[in-house]
């Protein structure tokens, strides 16, 4: 990409001060600024952090200019194709966009992968006049851990560039934390969109398995994987998914389900919903930061306080169910992989090597019986999903750890509160409740019904209503002289 | 690397371990196989829990559709 760009710290002050989609959105249509005033600043940011932050595997310059500039002339002939033309965005690199490399941040996969068409959902952002930042970080397609060693760009967290920026949808999480995206697509299938939103600050929306049509996207976990909109608020996930969401028939496991307004119902209020707080595991785990636990009971009284309800209550085989979701998932990768790993062993990374021969150490009748136990573990959360509107949990039992401290055996170990809703189907948000002593984010994770995201993205939208977590911005700027 | 062993078994996950590589075709190094000897048995206890008694009925859900659960 050949692109000039401006000197990093030109931007202007109208687009500094925009923070999220739906302010965007007013910006553009009051004339206050342009989409290539937005692309711009955003591209000289993404370009001079990138270094230090690594968000993208490629800045897709020249496609976001063009974008943007046919945004712009839409906008001037009076077409308007809705909230999010002109606004820039990320795109997780195992999301296939015409025309780009698909890498999955692997030396397996062939970049050409997928051919020259757009996955479907991305066809949808295109169609509905986004720009395309780039493409994101991955952690290697979407199991393993940022391995320097195979010479894609390794991501930071930007609250503390020590600590992880969690995965899989690390750059995408990165670059809407740092401001160098609005928001863009995540995948998850065991908490790949929901972790990186906890950890870096912002919003991300797992959605229910079928939502959003997967064909076009590298497969991790075929019977968990789920494509999800990440943003700095929830109001903007709901603006995201309004785009992503429907049927289209390229995904056996696409569901035909009506797609609903996803922001008529953002009214701030929670008048009568009803929640429920599973607190064994979720809430009393000897490995859940006090800290996390408490910003999460804050944020419940806070809704408490906006007419919900909360009930303390339980759900039994939640770590159970926790190993159901990663025993199917590296099943089902390892039956994707196998044949590669069997001839191009080390041509893998060294993080992501250890968690895909997992899907070979288990059984078939190990992945049958996980199988088995996910009926059991539906049922029971539909049994208390008839009681309560949804389900709130921490997001994570700690804050972002440090990288350097990290490696795969240790995740066998760790408690986690996303994999559950995979193994379920569900959607699920994870939104920030505040900081940690150490200046980190705090994160708690609302989850409803089949095809409920209306009702999380409600709940989370009248608590982002009144605070402002999620309106906070990592201190990069630090980062930008560093890194020039 | 932390030490993950805290299962104590009654197989050797070395053998184990050695035979399943052998049958799987993949040549790991010497590192990666010794952990993959110690967090065998974490893995090992993860699925055998989930042989609950009361599954005795249940069938899986090999084509999953979350909505199945929920009444129109």
């Amino acid at each position: 990409m050949t692109t000039e760009l401006a000197t990093p710290g030109e931007e202007s002050a109208a687009t500094s001060t925009i923070l999220t989609i739906a302010d965007a959105g007013e910006a553009l249509r009051s004339g206050t600024t342009t989409s290539v005033e937005l692309t711009t600043a955003m591209l000289e940011k993404a370009t001079a952090l990138n270094p230090a932050l690594g968000a993208y595997v490629e800045i897709t310059s020249d496609l976001a200019l063009e974008q943007a500039a046919a945004a712009d002339a839409a906008f001037a002939a009076g077409s308007d194709a809705g909230p999010l033309q002109g606004i820039p965005l990320a795109i997780k690199d195992i999301i296939k966009v015409a025309g780009v490399p698909t890498t999955a941040n692997s030396r397996i996969l062939d970049p050409a992968w997928g051919g020259d068409a757009d996955a479907p959902v991305v066809a949808r952002l295109r169609a509905a006049g986004s720009v395309f930042i780039g493409k994101s970080t991955t952690s290697e397609f979407a199991l393993g851990m940022p391995d320097a060693d195979k010479g894609f760009p390794v991501p930071h967290n930007p609250w503390d560039v020590t600590r992880t920026p969690a995965g899989s949808s690390s750059g995408t999480g990165v670059a809407t934390a740092a401001g160098l995206a609005f928001g863009g697509l995540g995948t998850d299938t065991g908490g790949s969109v929901r972790g990186p939103a906890t950890v870096n600050g912002h919003s991300g929306l797992k959605v229910t398995f079928g939502r959003v049509p997967k064909a076009g996207v590298v497969p991790l976990g075929y019977s968990l994987d789920s494509i999800g909109p990440m943003a700095r608020s929830a109001y903007d996930c709901a603006l995201l998914l309004q785009v992503m969401a429907g049927y289209d028939a390229a995904d056996p496991n696409a569901a035909d389900v009506p797609v609903p307004s996803y922001t008529a119902g953002l009214d701030g209020s929670v008048d009568g919903i009803k929640i429920g707080l599973p607190i064994p595991y979720f809430f009393d785990h000897d490995q859940l930061d006090p800290e996390v636990r408490d910003g999460v009971l804050s944020a419940v009284q806070a809704l408490v306080g906006l007419g919900a309800t909360s009930t303390e209550m339980e759900l039994a085989h939640a770590d159970k169910a926790q190993h159901a979701n990663a025993l199917i998932l590296v099943g089902e990768a390892y039956a994707y992989h196998r044949n590669n790993m069997v001839e191009r062993w080390t041509t893998y990374g060294k993080y992501t090597r250890p968690g895909l021969v997992r899907g070979m150490f288990y059984t078939a009748a190990d992945y049958v019986q996980a199988n088995r136990f996910r009926v059991l573990w539906c049922e029971q959360v539909a049994k208390a999903l008839e009681t309560y509107d949804v389900l709130i949990t921490p997001s994570a039992p700690t804050t972002a750890q440090v990288a350097a401290d990290m490696n795969p055996s240790q995740r066998l170990l760790q408690p986690s509160y996303t994999g559950q809703w995979n193994l379920s189907g569900l959607p699920a948000i994870c939104i920030p409740t505040g900081f940690s002593s150490e200046g980190l984010p705090l994160s708690m994770q609302i989850i409803g019904k089949p095809f409920a995201e209306a009702t999380v993205l409600k709940i989370a939208d009248a608590y982002q209503r009144i605070t402002d977590h999620h309106l906070q911005v990592p201190p990069v700027d630090a980062l930008i002289t560093t890194a020039a | 690397m932390s030490d993950t062993t805290t299962e104590s078994t009654d197989y050797d996950p070395e053998l184990v371990v050695t035979a399943m590589l052998a049958a799987a075709r993949l040549t790991v190094s010497d590192e990666e196989k010794a952990q993959m000897i110690k967090d065998f048995p974490v893995m090992r206890a993860s699925a055998d829990e989930l042989y609950l008694p009361e599954l005795e009925f249940y069938e899986p859900a090999p084509k999953f559709n979350p909505a199945a659960y929920y009444p129109a």
